[in-house]
């Protein structure tokens, strides 16, 4: 992808993050208290978007992954490993903002419930993906296996999502929100959500990318300095 | 009220830190690559 284009995205997602937040947060100001939860079930609005967001940056280092083994392109490497790092980031989001809510609804912390227990490793494997490709990082069997790997993770998303119905009832995390469970007056703030966190990985995958691409970029200068020192 | 702020401020603050980065470590490379290429020209 071409500098232009990169920055046209980044812009674009960027404005578009800018003008749907606001609105995102007055939804959630402005809507109905749960009549169980009370003020708290206000924190699923940021927790289950945070969930997508980190679905779709481990889906992306997966698509990255394999249009990289297939084409060997470093582009596709790039956009993999930015996406684990973006999708790492909202993970780390969903799984402290989890916990507020169940500290203040449950009376704990942490549980080892399915879910929860299956979110900490899908954290866990994309995180071990970033620590792999930062201790060997450059070499082309690096971004084949790193490639390998993110595609392997990726079980585990559809997983994580179904876990509550696979557990059968023995879960204690609510169900899925979009699923059913939402009141009236809750979708527009819950899917807005949604949209904003979406827009915002969006913004910080292409900010991600852009910062990859200009280190190549340095590295090979630093390259081509040390094999010509005279050129410097 | 005070973990749901909590849960926003954390989000906000997080993503606000890591956009901010982003943007230091750009300008550092766009800074390097330009010095790189103005030795070269010359």
């Amino acid at each position: 992808m071409s500098d232009r284009a990169l920055g046209r995205i980044v812009r674009g997602t960027g404005l578009a993050a800018l003008l749907l937040v606001p609105v995102w947060l007055w939804l959630v100001v402005n809507a109905p208290l749960d009549s169980v939860q009370g003020v708290v079930q206000k924190i699923l609005y940021v927790h289950v978007p945070c969930a997508f967001a980190a679905y779709a940056g481990f889906a992306g280092t997966a698509l990255g992954g394999a249009l990289y083994l297939w084409r060997r392109s470093e582009g596709w490497d790039r956009l993999a490993a930015s996406s684990a790092e973006v999708g790492v980031l909202f993970c780390a989001l969903m799984i402290t903002t989890g916990p507020i809510w169940a500290r203040a609804t449950w009376g704990r912390w942490w549980s080892w419930d399915v879910r929860l227990t299956l979110t900490l490793l899908l954290f866990l494997v994309y995180l071990s993906y970033l620590l792999l490709r930062s201790f060997t990082e450059g070499s082309e069997r690096t971004a084949r296996f790193a490639a390998v790997y993110g595609i392997a993770g990726l079980a585990i998303v559809p997983l994580n999502y179904f876990a509550i119905a696979l557990a059968g009832g023995r879960s204690i995390h609510p169900e899925n929100l979009q699923q059913g469970s939402l009141g009236a007056g809750m979708r527009a703030p819950f899917w807005a959500g949604v949209v904003c966190a979406l827009a915002l990985f969006a913004h910080l995958l292409a900010r991600r990318v852009e910062l990859a691409t200009l280190r190549d970029r340095d590295a090979l200068e630093a390259e081509r300095a040390e094999a010509a020192p005279w050129r410097s | 009220v005070a973990f749901v702020i909590a849960a926003y401020a954390l989000v906000i603050v997080a993503l606000g830190l890591y956009a901010g980065w982003l943007a230091a470590a750009r300008r550092g490379l766009r800074k390097s690559l330009s010095a790189a290429g103005k030795t070269e020209h010359r």
